[in-house]
């Protein structure tokens, strides 16, 4: 025993010490809440009409079926690195339905089977959906899973046989659409900040009512753990349901963008669409070897190119072109 | 200098140490094959036997400290091993920790050059402050060997350990250079850094094999032990060559016998290193102040100017120099084209500069320790070499001085740490939290469990944790890392704003919460870096300090009331035979305030008005020692008399301790009581001026009949007549009206305690 340590604790401890409590027994089958709610994919005009090649466009590294795609977005005690995701949301198609499904912590025993849970549901599934998840939900889960030993090889982790000393870009699976990054090169000129809920009401016109703002997520959480009574929880669930289908909201939305550029009518947007068309055009082409996705990007660039830009895309048009011949 | 009459008269002891051989040993066969070659083309022949012993233990497992002289090639003795085994096995991973970044960097630099000779792909990174966020990536997932120091270690590596799998899962080697550096405070964190170490290592399932470096410290064994909290093996004979040393001590001349003032240790230093320069003997000057460095500097840049203006032979070496800049100057130390060098404790350290022929010391480092490490820079394998230590007028210097037999005599002093100082363990504990949840039953480092729990349920009480299914988890948006700083305990630090650029106010500076109210209370001059500024503005709650640079003729002394509550007692015995004397340690609660200040002249210290300071009082909790006289010992003794023994034994333990708990006189403070309220005795306490101790009082506990022995030594040995600064203290030149004087009281109360 360390010299003199209970008469210390006693006078900088705030609530009283119970000398000698005993320690509760290890609970090792705490399972966390699954919440799950279904709608008609009416709800969700374009969704599932979305094509494998425009979610190349939008940035995912290969073509895939939006029917294979996990959304997905975290609630989490604070910002740093010490934080814990309380609840994973997420959402997918299935039949007709979108489907979302909550996993809740309600206290910190249950953090293992939540990973789990999410871990297991990757597997059937072939990329992610969210929105900063690159360098904010993925990369915590991630750390969580690692300190929870829970393992999640191959979908939120490299396998652990790859003898790959280079550094690969973030920590995130292998694929994975972030659609930040998607608004943020269309409304970025034009709006500066591109949250999830500022795109909605800018593009969609959807003005959530009585939504928790997030920075009193953590406190909200906090408060709940003391008292222990789940009402506490409704309005973030609510909060992160929304933020759920938000998501595939904006991605139908996307796609009909770059399907149909004239959806736009802000001269900025165009003008910003047809540059993130262009650079996809060179991402595909040499990062991604996909030349025939390319010369699609740079050929929908010079449907709305301005007269600057217009020569440099023809001449990559016409080089992209030689390669074909 | 033998025949210099000028210099031999004031030389008080000169000691030579013969010349040592080389003692090698052979390469060992398990060795891949490349790196016997690699040493031999880069001039090693074969290792040195303390080389090849400590190879041989690193191989077996064992984890060890390694403490041979500066300059016997102690870096080689880690290097090898953690080589070898990437060389053969290719995923092995070693952390190696060094104070401070230069330090590292010289590190690194050093490590390319055998990586280079041995042509193997092996990947070495320096991880601190400057690395930019792109390499950091490439560092963590492909380094090798991960160059880093503990503040990084503690606030960035542990708190991110998932971006570190890597490292972690196949560390196999962890090195701690400099061990001896990490005492006090720091050393209680560092210690505290490692079992978060350790902790993360155990849940990534690796076992690495710790290798500590030392200086010459008394406790090797014990204080690596605190430290790294494991077994370990000594590795002290050194098989490196030495030539012959001589060792002088230079006492400069008493000018005023009566106040016992001798003339200044700087002018002599400067002397000393001009005429080693005229002779062209490449030599180093320790100064103790950055001042010193740049004061002696120009005046011997002054001496060797050639015609065209160049001076560039002698150079100034200290903190605050761009790192560019020093690296030219050791570099130009190494090639010959720099003849002297003027630094501070800066050059102290490992860094590589080659061996000079002489050391001059301005003044006694400190520590035994940090004296051999000094004269140690000058030393070479080959040829004498000489050092110089030039006496100040304080106690200390004069005890060291007048007692060559004890500074030859004595093994180094004992380097201390307390890992379970209350404030310091619980942020580690949080930290650690944060890293990894506690399970029910878990200890944290050599801590027991019910200890843990207790801090892990008080943790938990104040919502810093969350205790559900037998683990506690971190609960807060808090980052504890960041609240804790490893050099310093108090956590509250006051920022010093320079405010004389209206457009531009700078921060200069930080200080702990304890001193403030002595040098940063409002009208105070602050020194910084030789310029004075006076303080406008003290902000006590928002822990700011304004500052105004001024240029005034006087500095500024504030009064401090300080009062001592004994709170706890762990330990009392007798002194020595009597149990009238008794020596006790425990916790006291030191509450001081700053009531006045004087503004002194700064050439002749008169006293040339007064001011009032009106802040509120501080509270630190400590660890103490003390020593109490029972009334069967005083009732005899005149009370005055008393008092003035007490003042002198006061003011000298305060000097002398230091010396043997190897640590600064700021870190620990003495005061006394006529009648103490909790011993109802005379009593004298000795603690540690850090909030909850370092250890220091409890080795002060352990070490005081001899501390109070040489204490009386330097009193008694004193060339002063009736007392002085160099033993009892100032005013001590005054004679109590009683007959007898401070110096006389002070031995007769060391009679009372039973010190002869």
């Amino acid at each position: 025993m360390i010299r003199g340590l209970a008469r210390k604790l006693e006078t900088v401890s705030v609530g009283a010490t119970v000398p000698g409590r005993p320690p509760s027994p290890p609970q090792s089958e705490s399972v966390c809440k699954v919440i799950e709610e279904r709608e008609p994919l009416a709800n969700y005009r374009g969704l599932s009409d979305i094509l494998p090649k425009t979610l190349c466009i939008l940035g995912l590294p290969r073509e895939a079926d939006i029917r294979s795609a996990l959304f997905v977005d975290t609630e989490t005690t604070g910002l740093g690195g010490g934080s814990v995701a309380f609840l994973i949301g997420t959402g997918f198609i299935e039949g007709g339905c979108f489907v979302t499904r909550q996993l809740l912590m309600r206290d910190y025993d249950e953090e293992p089977s939540s990973l789990s849970v999410f871990a297991d549901m990757l597997k059937d599934f072939e990329f992610l959906v969210s929105y900063n998840g690159k360098s904010f939900d993925m990369p915590l889960l991630k750390t969580r899973c690692i300190i929870n030993k829970i393992s999640a090889e191959g979908t939120l982790m490299r396998s652990p046989d790859s003898r790959d000393l280079r550094p690969r870009a973030g920590a995130e699976p292998p694929c994975h659409l972030d659609l930040l990054h998607a608004s943020r090169r269309i409304w970025k000129k034009r709006l500066g900040g591109c949250s999830l809920k500022r795109i909605e009401e800018e593009t969609l016109g959807l003005v959530r009512a009585d939504d928790l703002p997030g920075s009193e997520v953590p406190r909200r959480y906090f408060d709940y753990l003391k008292a222990k009574d789940e009402r506490l929880l409704s309005d973030i669930l609510r909060h992160n349901a929304d933020d759920v289908r938000g998501m595939a909201r904006i991605i139908a939305l996307l796609s009909a963008i770059y399907t149909t550029p004239a959806l736009l009518a802000d001269p900025l947007d165009i003008l910003s669409l047809s540059r993130s068309l262009e650079r996809r055009a060179v991402a595909l082409e040499h990062r991604e070897n996909n030349p025939r996705r390319a010369l699609e990007c740079a050929d929908m660039a010079i449907g709305i190119a301005s007269d600057e830009d217009m020569p440099r895309l023809a001449r990559r048009k016409l080089r992209l072109e030689k390669k074909f011949e | 200098m033998k025949n210099d009459a000028a210099f031999t008269q004031n030389v008080s002891h000169w000691r030579t140490i013969p010349a040592r051989a080389a003692c090698c040993a052979d390469f060992p066969d398990w060795l891949d094959a490349r790196i016997p070659d690699s040493l031999r083309k880069l001039g090693a022949a074969k290792p040195y036997t303390h080389q090849r012993k400590a190879w041989d233990a690193i191989r077996e497992g064992r984890h060890v400290i390694i403490t041979t002289p500066t300059a016997s090639g102690k870096t080689m003795c880690y290097n090898i091993p953690v080589l070898n085994s990437i060389l053969k096995e290719g995923s092995p991973r070693a952390l190696y920790l060094f104070p401070t970044k230069a330090l590292g960097s010289d590190q690194v630099a050093s490590l390319y050059n055998i990586i280079q000779t041995l042509g193997a792909d092996i990947k070495t990174f320096t991880f601190d402050g400057d690395t930019p966020a792109a390499a950091r990536r490439v560092i963590r997932e492909a380094g090798h060997i991960v160059v880093t120091n503990p503040d990084m270690l503690h606030a960035n590596i542990l708190p991110a350990h998932t971006k570190w799998v890597k490292l972690f899962e196949n560390l196999k080697y962890i090195v701690i250079d400099e061990l001896h550096t990490y005492r006090g405070v720091f050393g209680s964190n560092m210690a505290n850094v490692m079992r978060r170490l350790t902790r993360l290592c155990e849940f990534y399932g690796s076992r690495p094999t710790v290798i500590c470096c030392s200086a010459t410290i008394a406790n090797p064994l014990e204080f690596g032990r605190t430290i790294v909290e494991r077994e370990l093996t000594l590795i002290d004979c050194n098989g490196a060559p030495q030539g012959e040393r001589h060792v002088i001590f230079y006492n400069p001349p008493v000018i005023n016998k009566q106040l016992g003032i001798r003339k200044g240790a700087v002018n002599e230093t400067r002397g000393i290193a001009c005429d080693l320069l005229a002779s062209d003997v490449s030599s180093i000057v320790f100064a103790r102040s950055r001042l010193q460095v740049e004061v002696i500097t120009h005046t011997l840049k002054t001496r060797v100017r050639d015609p065209l203006g160049n001076s560039g032979r002698v150079r100034g070496y200290r903190g605050g120099y761009l790192p560019s800049e020093r690296r030219d100057i050791e570099r130009g130390l190494r090639d010959g084209s720099v003849k002297a060098v003027v630094s501070t404790n800066a050059l102290e350290l490992g860094v590589d500069i080659g061996s000079l022929e002489a050391c001059v010391m301005c003044g006694y480092p400190g520590t035994i320790a940090s004296t051999w490490q000094q004269a140690g820079r000058a030393g070479r394998r080959k040829g004498a070499s000489v050092a110089v230590m030039v006496a100040t007028s304080s106690a200390l210097d004069q005890y060291i001085i007048t007692h060559p037999d004890y500074f030859f005599g004595q093994s180094p002093e004992h380097a201390l740490c307390q890992p379970d100082n209350f404030h310091v363990l619980v942020n580690h504990i949080k930290c650690a939290a944060y890293e990894l949840p506690f399970a029910d039953g878990d200890s944290y480092g050599n801590v027991d469990a019910e200890s843990t729990r207790q801090l892990l349920q008080n943790l938990t009480d104040n919502h810093f944790l969350r205790s559900v299914g037998g683990r506690f988890h971190w609960m807060s948006e808090e980052f504890p890392a960041s609240e804790v700083h490893l050099r310093s305990a108090g956590e509250e630090n006051f920022l010093i704003v320079d405010i004389t650029r209206p457009d531009h106010h700078a921060v200069i500076g930080e200080m702990d919460r304890f001193t403030v109210p002595m040098l940063l209370h409002e009208h105070a001059i602050y020194l910084h870096e030789a310029r004075q500024f006076q303080v406008e503005k003290l902000d006590f709650p928002n822990k700011k300090a304004f500052v105004r640079q001024v240029d005034a003729d006087y500095y500024t002394d504030a009064d401090l009331a300080t009062s001592l509550r004994v709170i706890d007692k762990f330990d009392e015995t007798p002194l020595l035979s009597s149990e009238d004397v008794r020596k006790s340690m425990g916790e006291v609660l030191v509450t001081s305030m700053a009531t006045i200040f004087k503004k002194m002249k700064l050439d002749t210290h008169e006293t040339l008005g007064f001011g009032m300071i009106d802040l509120p009082e501080s509270q630190m909790q400590t660890t103490a020692c003390w020593i109490t006289l029972s009334d069967a010992a005083t009732h005899d003794v005149n009370q005055d008399r008393l008092q003035n023994g007490l003042v002198g034994i006061s003011h000298i333990l305060h000097n002398i301790a230091p010396l043997y708990l190897m640590c600064d006189k700021r870190d620990i403070a003495v005061h006394f009581h006529m009648r103490d309220p909790f011993s109802e005795q005379a009593t004298i306490f000795l603690y540690d001026s850090i909030p909850g101790g370092v250890g220091l009082s409890d080795k002060a506990f352990e070490l005081m009949p001899t501390i109070l022995s040489h204490a009386k030594d330097t009193v008694l040995y004193c060339p002063c007549e009736s007392g002085c600064p160099s033993c009892v203290g100032a005013g001590a030149s005054v004679p109590s009206d009683m007959g007898g004087g401070m110096k006389t009281d002070t031995l007769s109360a060391f009679r009372l305690f039973g010190v002869e």
